[in-house]
């Protein structure tokens, strides 16, 4: 099934894999989501709420545009 | 795949049988009945339907969440998370807007003068087309994204 690519991509793949190569499970306990939502962020399914891409972003010690951007075209 | 996607499409199948079982049963039971007695048939079946369904949605998940827990993984105790809410929110928009517009269909059959029978065979395919929808919706959802 063709996955359907929002607008907003993120680099939090490198992100964890600087931060001591966190894994997708890590992260997800830190901000308080499952694995597969963070699987989905990753690959562009879905885009996470404000809260929660606040919460991504402070667990990497970024800011917001550091670790997320919004694709114009 | 995902274990959503896979409770999905197991209520998705299993529902799908329940109704032609269900759908051929009563199409015997009904056949000689008219009247007032027909209007409770129709009503026993299509709450059979229902609570069938409901039934084998709940067997489906904890069918499945078992399995995932023997294979070493959280079951149950999968939390629910925004993700999850936000599909489950596209779903029940499926259902409602499927339902609303099979059942307008069955509405205006019986106001075309295609009668009783034809109505209530209308209201159980507004049933089957809105649980399919809502799983499709939660395959498309977790899959693919919505």
């Amino acid at each position: 099934m063709m996955t359907k690519k929002t607008r907003i991509s993120n680099n939090i793949r490198t992100l964890r894999f600087m931060a001591n190569e966190m894994t997708q499970q890590q992260l997800a306990d830190l901000v308080g989501v499952t694995r597969q939502t963070i699987l989905a962020v990753e690959n562009g399914k879905y885009s996470p709420s404000l809260e929660l891409a606040f919460a991504i972003a402070r667990v990497f010690g970024k800011t917001l545009e550091e670790v997320f951007s919004y694709d114009e075209e | 795949m995902l274990n959503r996607t896979k409770i999905a499409i197991l209520s998705a199948v299993t529902n799908m049988v329940w109704f032609i079982l269900t759908y051929i049963w009563n199409r015997q039971r009904i056949a000689p009945i008219g009247g007032e007695e027909l209007a409770k048939a129709w009503g026993v079946y299509l709450l059979v339907l229902v609570v069938g369904f409901l039934v084998l949605d709940a067997l489906s998940a904890i069918l499945i969440m078992t399995i995932e827990k023997r294979a070493g993984g959280q079951g149950f105790e999968e939390k629910t998370d925004e993700r999850d809410r936000y599909i489950e929110g596209y779903a029940a928009k499926t259902f409602r807007w499927v339902f609303f517009l099979s059942f307008l269909v069955a509405l205006v059959l019986l106001a075309m003068g295609l009668g009783f029978r034809t109505f209530f065979y209308a209201l159980a395919f507004t049933i089957l087309l809105a649980d399919l929808g809502m799983w499709i919706t939660y395959i498309i959802g977790y899959e693919r994204g919505l």
